[in-house]
């Protein structure tokens, strides 16, 4: 890891914006290698799916999520990068990210559940823990978008910043209520028949509603809106094409939700 | 917790084992309270490191030196080991063994983690993971390390 400090390519260049939120990305990436030899090898299932599915998924998902936050470090002006409260926030996306992985890889190892899991006091406790810790790691996202609005690099383009901005705190206000609605519900299918048919790998429900769609469009803001701007930063009018695309995806995000909530798979069978 | 006063008279392993516990537990809090006050760090982790693991170390000798020779017991089956803390001055002998080398694990902890710059809220779990569970605390340390290693010096640089 080290090696890749000095090279050029998007790790190296997301280990001189971030350091320590690319070496979380790595560590998850790695992490997800032996969660794949898992799907592989490994015949128990939690809940209909390999045990392993859900631990892969969340490992890719969080690295992501780690070089995403990485890579828009280096729109935070330099000075600003060293202030406690960056500190603070690199220190609350590590803690709960990996308290997170490690806790679904741990019941995925023991064959359990881990989120929806009430069967007694501890693991309904480490579930409550768990949406906190959820909580805690999204919020981080608009947090970036604040220090970005506040403190920016000089030569940050207004097309890329409201791009930047509208994305991360799109991630939190998308990402959360089909989350929350997770929680309360103990699960993510709506009707559908249990052990029905499900996508490959992302393993959504086709018989039925589902809220993970909604979770994921919604969480992944903050990658599409500022490849929206990054595609459009050249245009003159690139600012209010970046708002209307972030209104536009928002209404497809509530879309889905609203076809999931009403019991409706997002690709039927 | 520890009961100290229920300790009968003629159980001298037992009573040292609480003794034991309740020195151990003094020494995870003395750590616990380094990574907050960077002005008794390198007292707070000379006793955590190298007096209470040294007081252990005594007892431990002396245990092992004193009760050694039990028939049958040794290191080289799961059978012989069974039989070695079948004798309660051995077990007890072992589970010192845990507690010095436990809490001279979470000194290093502590030690090389704040040299890393990892956070002290961030240590405390692998402090706690390592006083209940040792490797697995030890483990998730060096996860978080492999993260913040070298971030500092990037960062000044």
């Amino acid at each position: 890891m080290a090696g890749a400090a000095g090279g050029s390519g998007f790790v190296g260049a997301c280990l001189v914006r971030q350091p320590i939120l690319t070496r979380l990305g790595l560590l998850f990436l790695a992490l997800a290698v032996p969660a794949a030899a898992g799907l592989v090898v490994d015949v128990r299932t939690v809940a209909g799916d390999s045990a392993w599915l859900k631990p892969g998924k969340f490992l890719l998902s969080l690295s992501l999520y780690a070089f995403t936050m990485a890579w828009f470090y280096g729109y935070v002006a330099e000075e600003r990068r060293a202030a406690p409260a960056h500190r603070a926030l690199v220190a609350t996306v590590v803690a709960t990210s990996l308290f997170e992985a490690l806790y679904i890889a741990l019941q995925a190892a023991r064959g359990q559940l881990s989120h929806f899991n009430v069967s007694d006091g501890f693991h309904s406790m480490m579930y409550s823990l768990m949406g906190l810790g959820a909580l805690a790691l999204t919020a981080t996202a608009p947090w970036l978008a604040r220090e970005i609005a506040r403190h920016g690099t000089p030569d940050l383009s207004p097309v890329m910043r409201r791009a930047l901005i509208l994305g991360l705190t799109l991630t939190f206000v998308l990402g959360v209520p089909p989350a929350i609605l997770m929680g309360a519900h103990l699960g993510h299918a709506v009707g559908g028949e249990p052990g029905g048919a499900t996508l490959p790998l992302l393993g959504w429900a086709r018989t039925g509603g589902d809220l993970r769609p909604a979770h994921f469009i919604g969480i992944h803001a903050m990658q599409a809106i500022p490849l929206l701007g990054w595609a459009v930063a050249r245009r003159a009018d690139g600012v209010r094409f970046v708002t209307w695309g972030a209104i536009l995806y928002s209404a497809v995000t509530l879309a889905v939700l609203a076809q999931a909530l009403m019991g409706l798979p997002l690709f039927p069978a | 917790m520890l009961h100290i006063d229920s300790v009968k008279m003629g159980d001298p392993m037992q009573a040292l084992f609480q003794y034991a516990g309740l020195v151990a537990m003094i020494g995870w809090l003395l750590l616990a309270a380094s990574l907050f006050r960077a002005a008794w760090r390198e007292r707070l982790w000379a006793m955590t490191g190298i007096g209470i693991p040294a007081l252990f170390a005594i007892l431990y000798t002396w245990l092992i030196v004193r009760h050694w020779g039990v028939p049958g017991a040794g290191f080289g089956s799961i059978e012989e080991v069974r039989t070695l803390f079948s004798n309660d001055a051995l077990l007890l002998g072992g589970w010192v063994h845990y507690l010095a080398f436990d809490l001279f694990v979470g000194t290093w902890i502590a030690r090389s983690g704040t040299k890393a710059g990892v956070p002290g809220l961030l240590l405390l779990p692998c402090l706690f993971l390592t006083f209940m569970f040792g490797p697995a605390g030890l483990l998730l340390f060096l996860l978080l390390r492999l993260v913040y290693r070298g971030a500092s010096s990037t960062a000044a640089a």
